[in-house]
């Protein structure tokens, strides 16, 4: 039993809250940095153990079948380690077995026929949200749901429509922080998925938003963007996202004053206004309240990097001259620090 | 609070907390939305986003019109800044927001001196700026006691040294087993580590805040670094670096498992460790051409790595009782 856990479970108790008497025989989870310490050493094992099997067989003499078959069974053999291992060697050896499997399937796709890769988007996003849901370790679903996030991004480039996905992902990882806690057994396993799906979003943000139109530019380029999704079109529905949030994590409170919903229906169209010309901010200012709404650090971090990798990132936008990026970012710093001066005369009623 | 998530979660997770009283539990520990201090979180969040948007407004605006300005006009806006950023922090208390404005007027002291060298095109090699950039804010550092501008200050003295050395293709010679740059790092760092070790023992603060983990991890870098070119380079003639790397490794284990038990100090020693005798095992094995030596360190590998994790395992289940 941890000194946490024992104030906790006063803090809980105090509440009428009984925990059940195993809870105190949990395990503390070990700190961020002793697993940082175990991959490294279990990815220098693992790659040893590669290094191996790779100099032991004649891969050039292996035809496509064997080896998708051999991916397959590494993938396999990584699951089981996961789901039988306690430790975080284990999972890290699981892991990288795992991705050398999924490397050998993605060998066998090239070596059989160069001109598939272009095709191979979309089932290596549905490979990733399988191994999402049924892979034990919560490293490999953090790493599932950030591939499977940018598989599905280059897909959507290659479909001729790059810019839908930030909207979508951004939907999704919403979806998943506000109910995260709704599914007892799985709430680990949500954390980890929408935290990877987290990051290729953050990623995406970067890069896709400021004019980067899809990550994979050497790829067979597909056909013409669908002329009705433009780069503000998919701003627009990042800001209604955004826009959702607040109002949901409003009525969540319970306690907000009328100034309060008063401020926050004025923000709304404002927001989805500016999102059109500058989406990333958007995004980031949802992640970084939904981050807070759920005490949730690194979501927070991960916001405040989203925020200045697109503030940096849109100096080189070449849709909008520099002076037009320099009206819009000084109208949207005003506009919030107003917003501010209305909470604090008026808002202060609520809370 | 990440570790409350992760007790929360993991006890919802296994049925140790009521599925009915979850919402009530969330509440309870401030993890539900309902139960956090909004007023002062969006206080501050709008206050910083709406400051930082308007700050990057300006600044490309002054980027759009750069080429407008003359000499006197650029130097203006840049001391300009500088002046604005120290009156900020002087009025500021202690605290994050003093710390940024320290920051940000170093960096601007830099980006001073930057514009100074391309204006007048003096000549001077690119150490130089940085090593005349650390000497100028060792003033400010000891004026205003932030950690952080000391940091700065540390990290470009190392960038300085390092670059100084590249200059004059002093990078690869080799003294005492190792190269002089790695030892000048090395003993830089370390030297850091140890004020910063001092610093918090006299102040009687917790074992490890976050500055004194990063001075140590520089030092740790530097001397594992040292130890690592010299098994790889093959001067094993000369024992020195070796020597070097063991000393700190005692000191290490010293301060921070008989003196002051801390994980995170000990992690990266062992960490150092594991990189060290892998590097000398490889050295030494792989140029026979043979699969199982592969194997045999990979098992190596993963035996060392169970042994550590074990044992800081074990030392944080005492710690934490």
């Amino acid at each position: 039993m941890t000194r946490l856990a024992e104030q906790l479970r006063e803090k809980l108790q105090d509440q009428g809250i009984e925990l059940a008497a195993e809870a105190m025989d949990a395990e503390p989870s070990p700190p961020w940095y002793l697993r940082v310490m175990t991959a490294i050493g279990a990815w220098f094992s693992a790659l040893f153990l590669l290094g191996f099997l790779v100099l032991s067989f004649n891969w050039a003499a292996i035809a496509t079948p064997v080896a998708t078959v051999l991916g397959l069974l590494l993938m396999v053999a990584a699951w089981g380690l996961q789901r039988v291992s306690v430790s975080d060697y284990g999972e890290q050896v699981g892991l990288v077995l795992s991705l050398a499997g999924q490397g050998l399937w993605l060998y066998a796709v090239v070596a059989h026929n160069w001109d598939l890769v272009a095709l191979i988007w979309w089932p290596a996003t549905l490979v990733q949200v399988v191994l999402a849901l049924v892979m034990p370790s919560y490293v490999h679903r953090l790493l599932s749901g950030l591939l499977a996030g940018l598989f599905l991004a280059n897909a959507m480039a290659v479909a001729g429509e790059p810019l839908l996905t930030a909207p979508l992902l951004w939907l999704l990882v919403a979806l998943a922080w506000l109910w995260e806690f709704r599914w007892p057994g799985r709430v680990r396993h949500v954390q980890a998925v929408a935290g990877g799906v987290s990051v290729a979003l953050v990623l995406l943000t970067v890069s896709l938003l400021t004019g980067e139109e899809d990550l994979m530019a050497w790829l067979a380029p597909g056909p013409d963007r669908l002329p009705w999704v433009s780069t503000e079109l998919a701003g627009a529905l990042c800001g209604l996202v955004s826009a959702a949030v607040a109002v949901v994590l409003m009525r969540q409170t319970n306690s907000a004053s009328a100034h309060q919903w008063r401020a926050l229906w004025l923000g709304v169209p404002v927001l989805v206004l500016l999102s059109v010309y500058a989406p990333g901010l958007a995004i980031g200012a949802g992640l970084l309240v939904l981050g807070f709404a759920g005490g949730n650090w690194p979501l927070m971090a991960l916001a405040l990097t989203c925020l200045l990798g697109y503030g940096s990132a849109y100096y080189y936008l070449l849709e909008l001259t520099l002076m037009t990026k320099s009206l819009i970012l000084m109208g949207i710093g005003a506009g919030l620090l107003l917003l501010r001066l209305w909470l604090v005369r008026f808002g202060r009623g609520g809370q | 609070m990440a570790t409350i998530r992760q007790l929360i979660s993991t006890w919802i997770d296994r049925g140790d907390l009521p599925p009915d009283q979850v919402p009530q539990a969330l509440v309870a520990v401030g993890l539900a939305s309902s139960g956090r201090p909004w007023a002062s979180f969006l206080d501050r969040a709008l206050l910083w986003l709406g400051g930082l948007c308007l700050a990057l407004g300006v600044l490309f605006l002054i980027a759009f019109n750069w080429s407008e300005l003359g000499r006197l006009g650029r130097f203006a806006l840049v001391e300009g800044a500088l002046v604005a950023a120290v009156v900020v922090s002087l009025r500021m208390p202690q605290g994050l927001s003093r710390d940024v404005a320290l920051v940000v007027a170093g960096l601007l002291l830099g980006g001073l001196l930057a514009l100074f060298g391309q204006t007048y095109q003096t000549g001077a090699d690119s150490w130089q700026l940085f090593a005349l950039w650390a000497v100028l804010l060792v003033p400010w550092a000891l004026a205003s006691a932030s950690v952080v501008l000391w940091l700065l200050m540390l990290a470009l003295v190392n960038l300085s040294v390092s670059l100084y050395f590249d200059a004059w293709w002093l990078s690869n010679l080799e003294w005492a087993g190792g190269r002089p740059l790695d030892w000048l790092l090395s003993a830089l760092n370390l030297s850091a580590w140890a004020i910063a070790h001092g610093w918090a023992q006299r102040s009687g603060v917790d074992a490890s805040p976050w500055p004194l983990r990063l001075v140590a991890v520089a030092g740790g870098v530097a001397v594992s670094w040292l130890a690592l070119v010299w098994i790889v380079d093959g001067a094993l003639n000369q024992l020195w670096p070796g020597l070097a790397w063991v000393a700190w490794l005692a000191l290490l284990v010293w301060c921070y498992r008989v003196r002051q038990p801390d994980l995170f100090m000990l992690a990266g020693g062992c960490l150092s460790v594991i990189v060290i005798i892998t590097a000398g095992l490889a050295r030494a094995l792989l140029d026979i051409d043979e699969p199982g030596i592969w194997l045999m360190l990979g098992l190596i590998v993963l035996l060392m790595v169970m042994a550590a994790t074990a044992w800081l395992r074990r030392l944080q289940r005492e710690l934490a009782q």
